[in-house]
């Protein structure tokens, strides 16, 4: 790449970082300004007196905002919060799990009446105690990918704000769907375990499932929000 | 500076002045800002954050239609960049007929209420 190249990459992208718009017509910015310095080099101009000419990344975004208005996304800051939320998740269960693993590590136990080689000997063929283990292990999972789940789904519609379109309100959809149900498998599986949060309020103590929380009330908003944006559509 | 009266007079009129141009003949966004920095008499000269938007707009609307063309390589051997030309459809063509009707309307109309000729 030569540097010249590299001048005109560096303009298109930090435009780009700049363009608080959806990303379809930020593509479509892009090509055309990335044309435009083309077409003019063709014309005899260099890099640096057509950059100096259209302005600064933020001064040729600045004018696209003004023009659409209608469009600019504004992300709230809140959504780092459940991108946060959603990595201390990763890497809490991590630990947990590989804790959990190591203190877990039993030999299957089978009861056993009479002699282990005789005929009378009977196996009792209940639930072992690694049959146990392995529903708790699964049901954690479970549940943390659904609370998981459920923190990006958030991160998108704190992205997306009430300026997204249907197909991305979808997305929020779906992935709290999924979470939502990764998070309600564990109460009907016996021995399940679920994330949970437990706090006292006065003399009470209560327990919440934050997946079950969390992934319901995205997936509520995502809807509504969808629903809206449908009927602006259709008007 | 341009006054504001005078930013606000363009505004209105840009479509038109933009779709007129595009309907004399198929041309590209950076033609089309030399042309109307050209014939525009110092009101048109125009960036391209102010331009683009109204040529997607008119492209949203069905007033025009874009398609990329490679001119045939020059002398020298290389091939110039691939140029996005626009083109005026026919109902673009309706569009800046009506468009030019109610121009003229318009400028009569404050031609009078402002009293031609006079401060």
């Amino acid at each position: 790449m030569t540097e010249e190249q590299k001048k005109i990459k560096r303009y298109v992208n930090a435009l780009e970082r700049r363009l608080k718009l959806p990303l379809k017509l930020k593509v479509r910015i892009n090509e055309d300004i990335g044309t435009e310095i083309h077409l003019r080099m063709e014309a005899g101009e260099s890099v640096d007196e057509i950059l100096e000419e259209m302005g600064s990344p933020e001064a040729v975004a600045e004018r696209f905002h003004e023009e659409y208005a209608e469009y600019v996304v504004k992300k709230s800051p809140i959504r780092f919060l459940f991108l946060g939320l959603a990595a201390f998740i990763i890497i809490a269960a991590v630990l947990f799990g590989i804790v959990f693993a190591q203190s877990h590590q039993t030999e299957p136990s089978i009861s056993i009446i009479g002699g282990a080689d005789g005929p009378t000997s009977i196996f009792i063929a209940g639930k072992t105690e690694n049959e146990t283990n392995r529903n708790v292990w699964n049901t954690y999972w479970m549940s943390v990918v659904g609370l998981f789940l459920g923190c990006i789904a958030a991160y998108l519609m704190a992205s997306y704000g009430k300026r997204g379109d249907r197909k991305q309100y979808m997305k929020c959809i779906l992935l709290s769907a999924a979470g939502l149900i990764l998070s309600f498998i564990p109460f009907f599986i016996p021995d399940g375990h679920v994330v949970q949060w437990s706090f006292g309020v006065g003399m009470t103590g209560i327990t919440v499932a934050p997946g079950v929380i969390l992934n319901l009330v995205v997936l509520v908003m995502a809807w509504i929000r969808m629903r809206k944006k449908r009927g602006d559509d259709i008007r | 500076m341009e006054s504001r009266f005078t930013q606000q007079l363009k505004k209105g009129v840009l479509e038109m002045v933009v779709l007129c141009i595009i309907s004399e003949k198929d041309t590209y966004g950076y033609e089309l800002l030399q042309e109307l920095g050209k014939r525009g008499e110092g009101f048109f000269d125009l960036k391209e954050g102010t331009l683009y938007p109204i040529l997607y707009r008119l492209e949203d609307d069905g007033l025009i239609q874009s398609s990329w063309k490679q001119d045939p390589e020059r002398n020298g051997g290389r091939r110039p960049a691939p140029k996005k030309y626009y083109r005026i459809t026919d109902a673009g063509s309706r569009a800046a007929e009506d468009y030019r009707d109610i121009w003229k309307k318009f400028e009569q109309c404050v031609d009078r209420l402002c009293g031609e000729g006079e401060v």
